[in-house]
């Protein structure tokens, strides 16, 4: 229940009865759904009510923690996550030593379709917050763009927006730092290495679901001296990042920290409606463990 | 420009399609043996790779002026070979695509070659400096510096001895050791990190869809 404790009294925000009273209301909803899915299949696609139970579930809980934002409910506190402390102290770090912070997401590394896009929008929290701070501190920031054309205004964007925010829009160069290397991974990976031998790095931050290219920049960053810092919710790619990082966003912890470097009390809250999707998972893994051994075949029920 | 065309007018967009598309998946809407959900679905996602595809020439420009800066910073030779070789290959291809069409260039005996000889090689070396530093980067990380990579280095360790035959025969029990690594601890954390991952998926993709996703919506 941590993630419903209030940060400004240290109270729990969500009562008993709404804790139990929504869910309640979502199961019978659900159970309504299932029964018009097995009489009447026309309306809707037969084998996907449990889909639809779920996604209702999930949506009506971040409605229902928005509500509360919008009501002026005490946010959920989120706990430190100490790749997000080390972004400061990273960029205090380039401004001691005069070298430039260096962000990526990986050759293609930005999706802006499919699985991945909400890892991408949540490392567009991370960047911008990065260059916000670069340009508050006074730091050098070097964006190497990936190598995926439809996302240069979404990024760049983000990028200018940070700028402006602390009102030094005219001090970042985008000629100079804002990079575009093309196709091709190894390209991508060896445009960056060149750029930490030739200009300096003292941090290196990536965000994204690509592996292999990971080595090669982190690597190379590291070899420079800089601090490295990364993280993925994509868990093939994760291990490279543990190999090659000072800090690490570990899976889900990148969605946490979109929300919490961008302070948005909305995003913040919506984080709760994880959490229960996270309670609803454990409860279905605990009951279905405990009736898979009495007999009863409950994937076998899921999947019908 | 108004904040209405510049945020709420996208925001507006991708509700609505968003919600057209994930009602697709639920609900089996035929009339007349169409699926109108479905065909317009279809529909989106052809123009959505028209405008993927179109954005292409936004990156084009971009790589052609971040060569020529490059260029301008560096004046070095290297950097005068590098800029060179891209603007002249750059120039060829140009020729090369406007002259034989699209399909028919990069099946050119010349593009093949360029291909074959030059661009491979170099992405092969680029694959050995990556294992090198996969080499490294493994080394450090298993060293025996904590309790956790006590841990990880036997894991580790017993998980690829338990792919050496020579190992498994040798040592008995290495096999069973290893499997369990495999199958217990990593498996059930490889489930534990794809469940939440998916959940913070989920959770930020209904944010966008209903406007929320600050780091989306452009605010100067």
């Amino acid at each position: 229940m941590k993630a419903f404790r209030s940060s400004r009294s240290g109270s729990v925000t969500v009562s008993a009865l709404e804790f139990i009273v929504v869910p309640a209301v979502l199961f019978f909803a659900w159970v309504y759904i299932d029964y018009i899915s097995t009489t009447h299949p026309f309306i809707l696609n037969k084998g996907r009510y449990w889909d639809l139970g779920f996604f209702m579930f999930m949506i009506s809980s971040i409605l229902f923690y928005l509500s509360r934002v919008a009501k002026g409910a005490p946010l959920p506190k989120l706990r430190t996550i100490a790749a997000i402390e080390a972004i400061r102290e990273g960029v205090g770090r380039a401004v001691e030593i005069r070298k430039p912070v260096h962000f990526s997401f990986g050759s293609t590394g930005v999706t802006l379709t499919g699985t991945y896009t909400g890892e991408t929008l949540a490392g567009l929290g991370v960047l911008g917050y990065t260059a916000g701070l670069c340009a508050e501190l006074g730091a050098r920031f070097i964006f190497h763009m990936p190598a995926v054309p439809a996302a240069i205004p979404l990024l760049q964007g983000t990028v200018l927006e940070a700028y402006a925010k602390e009102g030094k829009l005219e001090e970042f160069d985008q000629k100079r730092d804002l990079r575009y290397y093309g196709g091709g991974m190894m390209v991508y990976c060896a445009a960056m290495a060149s750029s930490f031998m030739t200009e300096g790095v003292a941090m290196k931050i990536m965000m994204g679901s690509q592996p292999t290219c990971i080595y090669v920049a982190l690597e190379a960053a590291r070899l420079q001296g800089a601090i490295v810092i990364g993280g993925t919710s994509r868990w093939t790619a994760m291990y490279s990042f543990v190999l090659t990082c000072d800090y690490l966003f570990i899976g889900e912890e990148v969605f946490a920290a979109g929300a919490k470097v961008t302070g948005n009390p909305f995003m913040i809250s919506s984080l709760a409606s994880e959490e229960l999707g996270k309670y609803f998972a454990e409860a279905l893994l605990f009951i279905g463990a405990l009736l898979m051994l009495v007999g009863f075949e409950f994937i076998k029920f899921l999947k019908n | 420009m108004s904040t209405f065309i510049k945020r709420d007018l996208p925001t507006l967009v991708i509700a609505i399609f968003g919600f057209i598309i994930v009602a697709e998946w639920f609900l089996p809407i035929k009339i007349d043996g169409r699926s109108y959900l479905t065909e317009f679905k279809t529909f989106l996602g052809t123009y959505s790779t028209i405008m993927y595809y179109g954005a292409f020439g936004i990156g084009w420009v971009y790589a052609i002026t971040s060569e020529y800066y490059m260029m301008r910073r560096n004046r070095n030779w290297q950097q005068y070979v590098v800029s060179g070789s891209f603007f002249g290959m750059i120039l060829i291809q140009s020729f090369v695509v406007f002259y034989y069409g699209f399909p028919g260039a990069v099946v050119l005996p010349e593009y093949r070659w360029f291909m074959l000889n030059i661009y491979q090689w170099q992405a092969q070396a680029q694959y050995g400096i990556l294992f090198l530093y996969q080499c490294g980067a493994v080394y450090r990380v298993l060293r025996l510096r904590s309790m956790e990579t006590i841990v990880l280095s036997i894991c580790g360790l017993a998980f690829i001895l338990r792919s050496i035959p020579l190992f498994v025969a040798t040592i008995p029990g290495m096999m069973e050791f290893g499997n369990w690594v495999a199958g217990a601890p990593v498996l059930a954390g490889t489930r534990a990190a794809t469940m939440t991952s998916s959940l913070g998926g989920l959770v930020v993709g209904l944010r966008a869809l209903i406007g929320k996703e600050s780091t989306v919506i452009e605010v100067r």
